[in-house]
């Protein structure tokens, strides 16, 4: 009677752990379908943008043109490293890059804090339209993540 | 806290690729581990000790110092 409920017992926790990884596997394409979406309409907007307006390389020009390269190029780095994941059957994530995203998230963040305050303090002080500020003060941000990611990647000696 | 996984996967001749398919990681969480820069959860450390038929604190030493 134990044996068989052992058995019983043993099925279910391989269906489980099948069920599981389905779900893990399903959960990590649709973020590779969230990124391509992503880097579609940014492509698209970007198009709809040149194609709207007399190009100029003003410095609020450049800035606007290099945030969507940056996504763009983000995008196709983290596509090409999923498709080799999937190739090697290696996890999109597990517990170590989750807590290094959430590392890199927390000092961004706090990062980004002071940058927005420099941001505000030097804003009065030059002539620069308010969107250029945006869109500098969200490019900082970006550089600041993949900064402080790199920084929890290589560079920080133990994640305990 | 140190480990023995290095040793471990040299005496059963797996990869730190096999070693983390078997446990559902990947590469570089192996690689982390075996360089000491990086305390798995109980849950990882139980199936790293159970892929080597071992118990977890034959696999993992805590040192206090």
């Amino acid at each position: 009677m134990l044996e068989r409920s052992n058995i019983v017992l043993e099925i279910h926790n391989i269906i489980l752990e099948r069920s599981n990884k389905t779900r893990e596997i399903m959960k990590s394409n649709l973020r590779t379908i969230l990124i391509v979406v992503v880097a579609v309409l940014v492509v698209a907007t970007f198009a709809l943008w040149i194609a709207n307006s007399d190009i100029s390389f003003d410095f609020s020009s450049v800035l606007m043109m290099v945030i969507p390269v940056v996504i763009l190029v983000n995008a196709v780095l983290l596509i090409r490293k999923r498709m080799s994941d999937a190739r090697d059957q290696m996890p999109a994530e597990d517990e170590l890059t989750k807590m290094i995203r959430l590392r890199s998230g927390n000092t961004s963040f706090q990062l980004s804090l002071f940058l927005w305050l420099v941001i505000g303090s030097v804003e009065d002080r030059v002539e620069v339209e308010g969107h250029t500020i945006i869109g500098a003060g969200i490019l900082g941000m970006a550089i600041i993540f993949a900064l402080s990611w790199m920084y929890h990647r290589y560079i920080r000696r133990s994640h305990d | 806290m140190t480990n023995r996984i290095k040793e471990l996967r040299a005496r059963d001749n797996l990869t730190q690729m096999d070693l983390a398919r078997k446990v559902g990681v990947r590469r570089e969480t192996i690689v982390f581990l075996e360089k000491g820069k990086y305390n798995p959860s109980l849950k990882l450390a139980y199936d790293i000790a159970r892929v080597f038929g071992m118990k977890i604190e034959e696999v993992f030493v805590f040192d206090s110092n």
